[in-house]
């Protein structure tokens, strides 16, 4: 396979390189700023393992760091589906949330949290909640790709149109429950909604760690796919591309991706709109460095985000899912004002 | 390619009915007829688009449907007629698409992409965004990208190119450049198939002309042979009279 775009943007790898030397940074800064500072170097002597009695080293190994490593890997999930998304949808405005996903895992949250299972501790560290929301997110998806797909075809109209019957039905069961419980589970399901990274810990670390693998090492071999599609799906397949066998592939990728995201720290809207926007905007449509650029510069945003979200109201917390969106919705919105010169 | 006996009706009611039609490398097949006569049915059954319900269908002497997907964009190109591309690709990302089925290398690639948008006038527009250009230019650039996914080269089989109204947007000057290079191709071991509305432009680039009604093949053959009044009055309804160009000696089909 030849590729695509290594001329026309030299900004691809700058733009990479610059994201690769920002998140360390932001990464020890992140972990050293709180409700209790930390000094860089005493941070640094935690990370290396020199000092490991302290109480500084503690909060920096056991609640910090885990705490920004979640927030790395749930934003490169979510910033990577979204530029996948965006590519099989053929829509710049695409979101992951579009094929189902963040309504089902909501209403499974609802569901778990109204029948009591808060405190109950489920499978490898994730609470019946976030189960919950596993499963719900994944019944959506497998719903609407369903619906789409007819003697082997899937319709990508067809999938946009069912995931808003979807998430329109999803939402209406679950203001049903709304009315039906108590106020405090009411607070329990609204808090969820607004996103939250607390309570990471290494469970929660590893389980990220391997999905959001698994989409960096799958998702870019289909960058040249991406491409294709966004002639058209003929033009794909007349370009040699398997159609139908990418989409199924992009679909089960994204639904892992975003289903995982939003069980471990519920739905964080923004992120997988935005961002593959930004980077587009900066460096062009090619697949072949607008994916690994959106997961790179998603994990940074939502580092940025929860990190400012832990210290505004320090010692209490804004939930992330609020700070992304007031984070990145004016720079977006900045960006929108200048796109004749990216050629939009 | 060759197709024998083939008769699609992919929504019931039928579209082409038993079409016999042989396109060799080196040649150009003009196709012709009235509005819904299934053109561009016809090129969609050629591109494995529509399955024919009857016959058969084969390039290389390999039933289409078997060829594996990367194989077959090795030997055939397709130009539909609309193409809706949103995303800001620069022209020469669009044209470098059309490399994708081959493993040629970069270096290679980049010159056969110069010279596709040499083929179709558009190397000016190289590094401009392809959302940017006029209708014509994003014809222009599109027709490119498939020459480029065609082009000849020495160790390849040679491709297949079915074009679906390739001139529609383009002004005179760039209609007759893509014609002359379209024949250019042809000779270096194309095999072209071409759906036009402009029988003069087309009579005077393709070496058979296929004239289709109601789905049916009416007629095959050289352009001097298929372009009579008595065949313009039954398929297309229309009073005209045929002549030959003064220095090319092509037939012209004008009002009468």
């Amino acid at each position: 396979m030849s590729t695509t775009g290594a001329k026309a943007y030299p900004g691809g790898p700058a733009l990479l390189l610059a994201l690769l030397l920002a998140i360390p940074l932001v990464l020890l800064v992140a972990v050293a700023s709180g409700t209790v500072p930390i000094a860089l170097p005493e941070v640094l002597g935690s990370l290396l393992r020199t000092n490991t009695d302290t109480q500084a080293s503690m909060i920096v190994t056991q609640i910090r760091l885990p705490r920004a490593l979640l927030a790395l890997l749930v934003g490169a999930m979510l910033g990577i589906s979204g530029a996948a998304m965006q590519g099989l949808f053929r829509n710049p405005l695409a979101d992951p949330s579009l094929v189902g996903v963040s309504a089902g895992a909501s209403l499974g949250a609802s569901l778990a949290i109204v029948s009591g299972g808060v405190a109950l501790t489920g499978f490898m560290g994730l609470t019946l909640t976030s189960l919950g929301a596993f499963l719900g997110g994944l019944t959506a998806v497998m719903l609407v790709y369903g619906l789409a797909t007819r003697e082997g075809a899937t319709s990508v109209t067809t999938m946009l149109l069912a995931g808003i019957a979807i998430a329109a039905i999803a939402g209406s069961a679950g203001s049903l429950l709304e009315l039906g419980t108590s106020n405090e589970n009411l607070r329990r399901i609204s808090l969820w909604r607004m996103g939250g990274l607390d309570g990471a810990d290494y469970q929660r670390v590893w389980l990220a760690a391997l999905t959001a693998v698994g989409l960096c090492l799958a998702l870019p071999r289909k960058a040249g796919a991406l491409d294709a599609l966004l002639l058209g799906e003929s033009e794909a397949r007349h370009l040699g591309v398997d159609v139908q066998g990418c989409k199924r592939q992009l679909v089960f990728w994204v639904a892992l991706g975003v289903g995982v995201s939003v069980a471990l720290s519920g739905t964080i809207a923004f992120v997988g709109l935005v961002i593959p926007h930004i980077v587009r905007m900066l460096i062009g449509p090619a697949h072949r460095y607008l994916l690994p650029a959106s997961a790179l510069a998603g994990a940074l945003l939502l580092l940025i985000a929860d990190t400012v979200g832990r210290l505004v109201l320090a010692p209490a917390e804004l939930p992330v899912g609020i700070v992304t969106a007031a984070l990145g919705a004016p720079f977006f919105l900045s960006l929108l004002r200048h796109r004749r010169e990216y050629g939009l | 390619m060759n197709l024998s006996g083939i008769s699609a009706s992919p929504w019931g009611e039928p579209l082409l009915q038993d079409i016999d039609l042989n396109l060799q490398r080196g040649e150009i097949v003009g196709i012709i007829g009235p509005n819904g006569a299934g053109k561009s049915s016809l090129l969609k059954v050629m591109s494995g688009e529509i399955v024919p319900q009857d016959g058969e269908l084969t390039l290389d002497d390999t039933p289409l449907d078997q060829w594996p997907d990367r194989e077959r964009a090795l030997r055939l190109a397709v130009l539909p007629q609309q193409s809706t591309l949103r995303f800001p690709f620069s022209v020469e990302q669009v044209v470098l698409l059309g490399r994708m089925p081959h493993a040629t290398g970069q270096q290679a690639d980049l010159q056969i992409v110069e010279q596709a948008l040499a083929a179709t006038d558009a190397l000016a527009l190289r590094q401009r965004p392809y959302t940017a250009l006029s209708g014509g230019e994003q014809q222009r650039v599109q027709l490119a990208r498939v020459l480029a996914q065609a082009w000849p080269a020495p160790e390849e089989p040679g491709s297949v190119v079915l074009l679906d109204e390739p001139t529609a947007a383009l002004d005179l000057q760039h209609q007759q450049w893509v014609a002359d290079n379209l024949r250019d191709l042809a000779a270096r071991g194309l095999g072209l198939a071409l759906v036009m509305h402009d029988l003069n432009l087309l009579s005077a680039v393709a070496d058979r002309i296929l004239v289709l009604n109601q789905g049916c093949v009416v007629t095959i053959g050289k352009p001097e042979a298929v372009y009579t009044e008595a065949l313009f009055a039954e398929v297309f309804n229309a009073r005209v009279t045929v002549s030959l160009h003064p220095t090319r000696g092509n037939p012209l089909v004008l009002p009468a």
